[in-house]
């Protein structure tokens, strides 16, 4: 399975990981937790503020399923 | 004397529009004339010309994507705006341009060289002066017609909550999740919809949040919540910097969402985040 990736604002620095590939694709054994992908990509947990799951807002321990559109922010506060 | 209406009356000159549409207009000049000789001030004169038809010629080009309708209910509206800093400046030039009747502006600092780079209503010669004052300044000479109230001070500084009688819609100009969670907290205790915005590079986004709304609680955290390692974290806009596109951008989309409440063309709630990046030149729309 595979799944759509995109890490905003400050996170994009982890998007050059080697499990992404160069269109944003993740590809994945199983469906696996938020979390899961987070730790695989070594994006710190407590640097990821807000998860989106195929535009609605998702949690550490959604499930993430072949196809679904992957959306990571960091706290963003600037004014 | 004659009354205000009959002088409007007699003043009002005929002028083809940009549509080739006959209007009724007045001039900045014979505003401020008629004001001054009825003791009443610019934008009550202004609200009262457009009542009977007359477009104030600063407002002429407005339309028809603002008719003279509008124009009344966005003279006779008021906007607080929280932090006049990189959105909070052209958030508040842009108000004063439309037309708001009342601007609350709330700001405990004065500007500073770092400013330069982004904040609207910072120049190199008003370094160190109060940005609410400034901002009352800058809007008297963009538009006499907008009553402007400067407040040096924070928003989460004890304040009162009869100031906000009148408010309308209230703006999320901040720079801290601290002061973001507080201002939500006031503005669902008033009652009163909220436009957030926040930047970081040239990404930034926005959201309108309506009372009943969970918002900005998902947005952010406060450090007690997050524990005492929280501050390790860099932002977002540490890491990446505030240049001045991102900052004009989503102030720009800030004031459309301004424009929304109060003419009531937005939905009535939401809970629609919406993220910009202008560096690959995208949108994306998210549901909390």
């Amino acid at each position: 399975m595979s799944i759509e990736i995109k890490l905003f604002a400050s996170l994009a620095r982890y998007a050059s990981h080697p499990l992404i590939s160069a269109d944003g694709r993740m590809g994945l054994p199983s469906p696996v937790p938020v979390g899961q992908i987070a730790d695989a990509l070594n994006i710190p947990r407590q640097e990821i503020k807000l998860i989106f799951l195929n535009g609605i807002h998702a949690q550490m321990d959604t499930k993430v399923k072949d196809g679904d559109r992957l959306g990571l922010f960091p706290a963003i506060g600037g004014g | 004397m004659r009354d205000l209406a009959a002088d409007i009356e007699s003043t009002w000159q005929s002028r083809k529009n940009h549509t080739g549409v006959t209007v009724k207009t007045i001039s900045d000049r014979e505003l401020n004339a008629i004001g001054k000789k009825h003791r009443r001030p610019v934008r009550e004169v202004c609200v009262a010309c457009l009542k009977m038809g007359v477009t104030p010629l600063r407002y002429l080009r407005n339309s028809p994507a603002i008719t003279l309708m509008d124009q009344i209910i966005l003279a006779e509206s008021e906007v607080a705006i929280a932090g006049a800093g990189g959105l909070g400046g052209h958030v508040i030039l842009l108000l004063a341009r439309l037309g708001i009747g009342r601007l609350l502006v709330f700001d405990s600092d004065t500007f500073d060289e770092t400013n330069l780079n982004r904040q609207a209503l910072c120049f190199s010669n008003n370094i160190d002066t109060f940005k609410p004052e400034e901002a009352a300044r800058q809007c008297a000479l963009i538009n006499p017609a907008v009553e402007v109230s400067a407040h040096i001070m924070a928003i989460a500084d004890p304040c009162q909550k009869s100031w906000f009688r009148n408010t309308d819609v209230m703006v999320d100009a901040l720079d801290s999740a601290e002061d973001r969670l507080f201002l939500a907290k006031l503005s669902r205790e008033l009652g009163i919809p909220l436009i957030h915005g926040a930047v970081a590079g040239f990404e930034g986004r926005v959201m309108t949040v309506f009372p009943g709304d969970k918002g900005m609680e998902t947005l952010y955290r406060s450090k007690a919540a997050d524990g005492p390692d929280s501050s390790l974290e860099p932002a977002a806009e540490n890491l990446l910097g505030t240049p001045a596109l991102a900052p004009a951008l989503i102030a720009a989309f800030q004031v459309m969402a301004v424009l929304n409440v109060l003419l009531k063309r937005g939905p009535i709630s939401n809970n629609s985040l919406l993220h910009l990046d202008l560096a690959t030149a995208s949108i994306n729309a998210f549901t909390l």
